[in-house]
């Protein structure tokens, strides 16, 4: 019983883990950039769970993530410098910023909705520019300084420990998420997407179930948030910015939304050839990107994920 | 749940106005358990107001929705449907991207009150699952079961509409056009499926397909412009004179 579980629900993110550990031997001197990476897939997770899976337009979702940073960061300034709790700190402030402004933007739909998710985010991204003494304002929110992971392991110069904290966090959200979404919950998620009239009519209270699903979301953008934090030890402004918010739904559209490994696959490609393609040429690398969702858009909608589908309809088997 | 007790459904002195447009105007029906009674009225008679004021998707000015003596008026749509009255919709809105299966557990498990449980797996809980194949074995659709419902014919899909209603344990069933759309050749499967519902199910069928009405109905309420005009037996209703000026003989010509 628990193997026939291990196999169908541990064994790819088992081997996500192996993945990351190879990245990690193979590239030493990478490790900021490739937790950058880990952070991010955390991030476009937590939109897919939204956007992909709840069907529910946004393009705010950093002002979960922005939140999360800056309680994890003041966290670790002001109260405890333990990672841990730090985490905690920041994905319970992601679930409370999502959980109060869920219960205004969620009232509305389409491009209305979207356009009060980009509000929301705007808005935490003013407050934090004011509030100077408590944020730094626009020089950020510095001074951080993070207990060893576990009384053991510091947050070394080089970023190893960091890199190891955020694969960890990113396999035990990746558990999370894929048990959530063979859960009622997760089937719930589908049923909205595919039909609120009609899960009103079976009886689903759509809003409060859409409000539930934006929080989780939302714990899971501050988690992510906290993780920058304390890994960069710097919280800037841009954690709230617009771009950052729709740079990761391009992440998402990417590799295919209203799938995990969509949200892995496309943050990791995106985020690989943003690296080659601004070293390269730093003035024009959007252009290679905007060529790539081009193309993937129009040819494969689907996502890179949809790609394995495309070839199992193409070859005609169940392989 | 103890269907066959209480007096079912009853509607008294509904009232509903759109702007200074009257759509129901002191509107009584009864529905015990068993009912099998049919609203027919020309378009904009007010059927869909009727469905939709009994549904709770519609709040009236005045009168009473009633379940088993007990004022509706404080229920949401949401919770009536927990109370057992569910609605099958004219235009098939199911989850055309989900299997058969799935479509059926979305309802089954939000009856239960599990569908905002974040642990568990959905498929793996015996109680649901037998719910949803006792339903599926009765329209037949047990070697469906796991197709995507957005590919099914569109027969097929209209029986999917009341297992997926059926599956919410209704004592009281809105039908409305359950046959429209369907080709002719997949309308005896309808037919036959809606002869087979639950003997004490409480039906209210809305339609203008008046073969499947007198096939059907026991009892007739004939609606016009927001207003009981005749209700009775169907031969009542067949022989009546000013329920065939005003609407048999206009659609029978049609």
């Amino acid at each position: 019983m628990f193997e026939a579980w291990l196999g169908r629900m541990g064994a790819p993110v088992a081997l996500l883990g192996v993945v990351g550990l190879i990245a990690f031997f193979a590239f030493p001197y990478d490790l900021g950039f490739l937790t950058r990476i880990l952070i991010m897939m955390i991030f476009v997770l937590s939109i897919d769970l939204v956007l992909g899976y709840g069907g529910i337009a946004t393009l705010g979702q950093a002002a979960m993530y922005g939140t999360g940073a800056y309680a994890a960061g003041l966290f670790a300034v002001h109260i405890s410098a333990n990672p841990l709790l730090g985490l905690l700190i920041g994905a319970g402030a992601g679930a409370g910023v999502a959980f109060l402004s869920g219960l205004i933007v969620l009232r509305a739909h389409g491009l209305g909705l979207l356009m009060l998710t980009i509000a929301v985010a705007q808005i935490l991204h003013e407050i934090a520019n004011k509030a100077r003494v408590v944020t730094g304002g626009a020089d950020g929110l510095s001074g951080i300084r993070m207990a060893p992971l576990f009384g053991r392991w510091h947050f070394d110069f080089i970023g190893q420990t960091g890199y190891l904290y955020a694969l960890a966090v990113l396999v035990l959200v990746m558990v999370f998420l894929r048990a959530l979404c063979v859960a009622p919950l997760g089937l719930t998620a589908r049923g909205i997407h595919e039909s609120p009239v009609r899960m009103a009519a079976i009886g689903v209270p759509v809003y409060g179930r859409r409000v539930l699903i934006y929080t989780i979301a939302g714990g899971l953008a501050g988690l992510a948030g906290a993780l920058s934090a304390q890994v960069t030890a710097l919280v800037s402004l841009q954690v709230f910015s617009f771009s950052l918010s729709a740079e990761a739904v391009v992440m998402l559209i990417l590799g295919g939304t209203g799938r995990l490994w969509g949200a892995i696959f496309g943050t990791a490609i995106f985020m690989v050839i943003h690296h080659l393609a601004a070293t390269a040429d730093p003035y024009n690398w959007l252009f290679v990107i905007g060529i790539l969702l081009l193309g993937v858009v129009y040819f494969i909608p689907g996502g890179l994920m949809g790609v394995r589908q495309r070839l199992r309809i193409l070859f005609g088997g169940q392989g | 749940m103890p269907v066959g007790l209480g007096v079912g459904l009853q509607l008294r002195g509904l009232c509903k106005s759109f702007g200074g447009l009257a759509v129901a105007q002191d509107l009584n029906l009864d529905l015990p358990p068993g009912a099998r009674t049919a609203l027919i009225g020309p378009n904009g008679a007010g059927k869909s107001t009727l469905a939709q004021l009994i549904t709770g998707c519609l709040v009236p000015d005045q009168g009473m929705v009633m379940l088993d003596g007990v004022d509706l008026a404080a229920v949401s749509q949401a919770a009536r449907v927990k109370r057992g009255i569910a609605k099958t919709f004219q235009i098939t809105t199911l989850f055309a991207g989900l299997s058969l299966r799935e479509n059926l557990r979305l309802a089954v498990q939000e009856q239960r009150g599990q569908g905002a449980r974040w642990f568990g797996r959905a498929d793996r809980c015996p109680e649901v699952e037998e719910i949803i194949e006792f339903q599926l074995a009765r329209f037949g659709l047990l070697g469906l079961a796991d197709q995507m419902v957005g590919r099914l014919a569109y027969g097929q899909q209209r029986l999917v509409e009341l297992a997926l209603t059926l599956c919410l344990q209704p004592r009281v069933l809105v039908l409305d056009e359950p046959a429209a759309g369907v080709p002719m050749g997949e309308i005896p499967m309808i037919v036959e499926a809606l002869e087979g519902l639950p003997k004490n199910l409480a039906v209210l069928l809305i339609d203008h397909d008046m073969d499947l009405v007198f096939r059907l109905a026991q009892h007739i309420v004939v609606m016009v412009a927001g207003t009981i005009l005749a209700q009775g037996t169907p031969a009542e209703i067949a022989t009546n004179a000013t329920v065939q000026r005003l609407y048999l003989g206009e659609a029978f010509d049609a």
